[in-house]
């Protein structure tokens, strides 16, 4: 068993105290009496075993001190021995509806998990439940074997949140996105979709006209001057029609699932070591978009990460949706809002698809600030930065930052939650049966 | 310890003298106030036919008006009363201002006695005095009580046998104690009833040590035998204490009973008018 907060356990010493204090409040008192003729006769009818019983309300006292002090610790159970709890999240988005093969993502990840379900121990306790924000589990390709080593080799405990996402062919691929939120909780990173879009951009200079629907927002410059340009366009071709605008930004659909389904969110251009840049885009619904912005340059010294962020724009016939979100390079996340080195490029675009809401992928000030150090440092290895890896957890279903807790419909959370509640209940009728006690011994 | 006669109780006996003179002239008339000057007729005896050189005064017109003869009241010569005072100056008294309400009263009774025209004595264990008559004499009673050694166990049978040697008459011994021990105090009792006296016990016991204090637990000392004992004190012994004290005083009361005794109980803290009026009216319980 472990504690949430461990040092609430040193209320503990109270009892002690409490100890203490009941032997000196039953320290005789002297007093000269005008004769024991009386007292004998009291003494006289008084039995051994009750001259030396145990007072109930020091124990009272005590059990209701201590229940208090474990209430306020918050204790929780290991799986240590006694089989750990898993938590999974399932993605219960339409965009599991993708079919793959003879079976939707979500038939496919829904088998992928009873495998790996089978595969952990008699007494390890599985909780799952069902998540429909972009917090998702599609078919998972990871070997299962990988899995547990993810699970057992990074001491998942039971407070552990395994969020399976979905991989395939993808950049985010594997494990390779498994980043660590908290000190306990991993996350899966959420991995492109099957022949994922793969955007870049064309040129050094990435242009952005404005006039188009599209606002542009130049959060930083730094290290270097970044000129950006957006020029040219190029319709999507996927077969919902749907026309990027600026129409610069062309993706492209290597699997020709339905773009559609898929709303960007956020973009980015980094100058790669070539000099030529690279530009992701997030969407929230668990895809990352990597594409190509035609004609756009990007001028930054290589390896450093820019990125721009386009505000109000639209999808020809969307709605205009603020907000943007995760920035992905990879198969990483580097994304966060108002990183000023970093400019987004944001491509809000709603499609009639109001499943999740806004997509706030946020990283913590920390992680943000070595991102920061990092961009800076030009801290590129073989393309990759050498590890970003961002904390990150999304927000479901609502705009709401990330404020470092897990999702309130938590399993595991809940039942911390009622496993202190219920000993804070205990205290209190402790309590309760003292003042009774005081008061009818008086 | 201060001395029981300060200002306080000389007021409360003032107030005790003005109450006797008020109950004399009511039986007497103003300036009658003591028995003697009444000329010794205390109890009325007998009529007999009126003759010359009576004093009119003596007639009894209630006779004449419904006989139409002339009768004068005699009147019995008094035969003489006294009074016994028995004080408990052990070590136990000295708790809970026991002792001061002790002096007090047995001097208030004194004084009672003394204007009622009994002789009146007051004794210890170790000490005493004579017989004292006249109220111009109340302050002899009260040195004595004053100096009578104090401290020890409470021996009420060796009191007794200190008490003065009486003449005829009608004799009173009060006993003031706390009555502490049971077999001394149905000998002491035994031996002033077979002296022919009346008997009155006043218990003098502070409500502090019939009821256990309110602490976890008591380290206890007798203040007579420096007998030690210690105990705890939850609930059950508190409620064994209050029935074992409840018990202790009935016991006295049984005792007193069986030697033709009454007992009245006395809070030392009450005041000194209702302390004598306890003892002289019996309203002790």
């Amino acid at each position: 068993m472990s504690f949430q907060a461990p040092h609430a356990l040193w209320a503990l010493l109270g009892i002690a105290i409490l100890i203490l204090v009941q032997r000196y409040r039953r320290r005789p008192r002297a007093r000269v009496w005008p004769s024991l003729v009386i007292w004998r006769t009291v003494v006289g009818e008084a039995t051994p075993s009750k001259k030396r019983r145990r007072d109930p309300l020091l124990l009272l006292e005590c059990a209701a001190l201590a229940l208090l002090a474990l209430a306020a610790a918050g204790p929780r159970f290991d799986s240590t021995g006694a089989g750990r709890t898993v938590v999974v999240l399932f993605d219960e988005g339409p965009h599991m509806d993708a079919r793959r093969g003879a079976q939707t993502v979500r038939q496919a990840s829904r088998a992928e998990w009873e495998s790996l379900r089978r595969s952990l121990g008699p007494k390890d306790r599985i909780t799952e439940f069902s998540e429909t924000g972009p917090i998702h589990l599609a078919a998972t390709s990871l070997p299962r074997a990988d899995l547990r080593v993810v699970v057992t080799d990074r001491d998942v405990s039971g407070r552990d949140l395994i969020v399976i996402g979905r991989t395939a062919s993808g950049p985010n691929r594997g494990l390779d996105g498994v980043e660590m939120i908290g000190d306990s909780v991993w996350f899966v990173a959420r991995a492109d979709q099957d022949g994922a879009f793969s955007v870049s951009v064309g040129a050094q200079t990435v242009e952005v006209r404005p006039g188009v629907g599209t606002r542009v927002r130049l959060a930083a410059s730094a290290p270097g001057a970044v000129t950006i340009r957006i020029s040219g366009s190029d319709s999507y071709p996927a077969d919902d029609s749907c026309t990027i605008e600026p129409a610069t930004l062309v993706a492209r659909d290597d699997t020709g699932s339905r773009f559609v389904r898929a709303a960007l969110f956020g973009a980015g251009v980094r100058a790669q070591e070539n000099g030529e840049p690279d530009l992701i885009i997030a969407n929230d619904g668990g895809t990352t978009v990597s594409g190509l912005v035609r004609g756009a340059e990007c001028v930054a010294p290589p390896g450093v990460f820019q990125a721009l962020m386009l505000e109000d724009c639209t999808w020809r016939g969307a709605r205009t949706r603020r907000g943007a979100g995760l920035l992905m390079w990879r198969d990483r996340a580097l994304a966060q809002w108002g990183d000023p080195r970093t400019l987004w490029l944001g491509l809000p675009v709603d499609r009639d698809w109001d499943e999740h809401g806004t997509l706030a992928m946020l990283i913590d000030a920390a992680k943000q600030k070595r991102l920061r150090e990092r961009a800076g440092d030009a801290q590129l290895s073989a393309g990759h930065f050498v590890r970003p890896a961002p904390r990150f957890v999304s927000t479901l279903g609502t705009d709401r930052p990330w404020d470092g807790r897990l999702p309130e419909r938590g399993g595991e959370r809940t039942v911390e939650s009622s496993l202190r509640a219920s000993l804070a209940l205990a205290a209190l009728l402790l309590l309760l049966f003292y003042v009774r006690a005081i008061v009818r011994a008086r | 310890m201060e001395s029981p006669f300060d200002d306080e109780f000389r007021r409360r006996l003032e107030a005790l003298k003005r109450l006797v003179a008020r109950a004399l002239a009511g039986r007497g008339g103003v300036g009658r106030s003591t028995l003697k000057e009444r000329g010794g007729r205390v109890e009325f005896e007998e009529h007999r036919p009126y003759v010359a050189g009576d004093d009119p005064k003596d007639l009894d017109w209630s006779v004449y008006a419904r006989l139409e003869t002339l009768v004068v009241k005699e009147f019995a010569a008094p035969s003489e009363a006294h009074l016994l005072l028995l004080v408990d100056r052990s070590d136990s008294m000295k708790l809970w201002e026991k002792e001061r309400a002790l002096l007090q009263l047995a001097a208030a009774l004194a004084y009672l006695g003394l204007a009622s025209g009994a002789r009146v004595a007051c004794v210890s264990s170790r000490g005493g005095s004579a017989w004292v008559t006249g109220v111009e004499r109340f302050s002899e009673l009260l040195d004595t009580l004053t100096r009578l050694p104090s401290g020890g166990v409470a021996d009420l049978p060796a009191a007794v046998k200190r008490a003065p040697p009486a003449g005829a008459g009608r004799r009173t011994a009060v006993l003031l104690s706390d009555f502490y021990e049971a077999e001394e105090t149905a000998r002491a009792l035994a031996a002033l009833r077979s002296k022919g006296a009346h008997l009155v016990c006043g218990q003098i016991l502070a409500p502090e040590e019939v009821s256990a204090p309110d602490v976890a637990a008591i380290a206890l000392t007798d203040a007579e035998s420096g007998e030690a004992l210690s105990l705890e004190l939850d609930a059950e012994t508190r409620t064994r204490f209050s029935r074992a004290a409840d018990e202790f005083i009935e016991e006295r009361f049984r005792i007193a009973g069986r030697h033709g005794a009454r007992l009245v109980q006395v809070p030392p803290a009450e005041d000194l008018l209702h302390r004598v009026e306890r003892v002289i009216v019996g309203t002790g319980r």
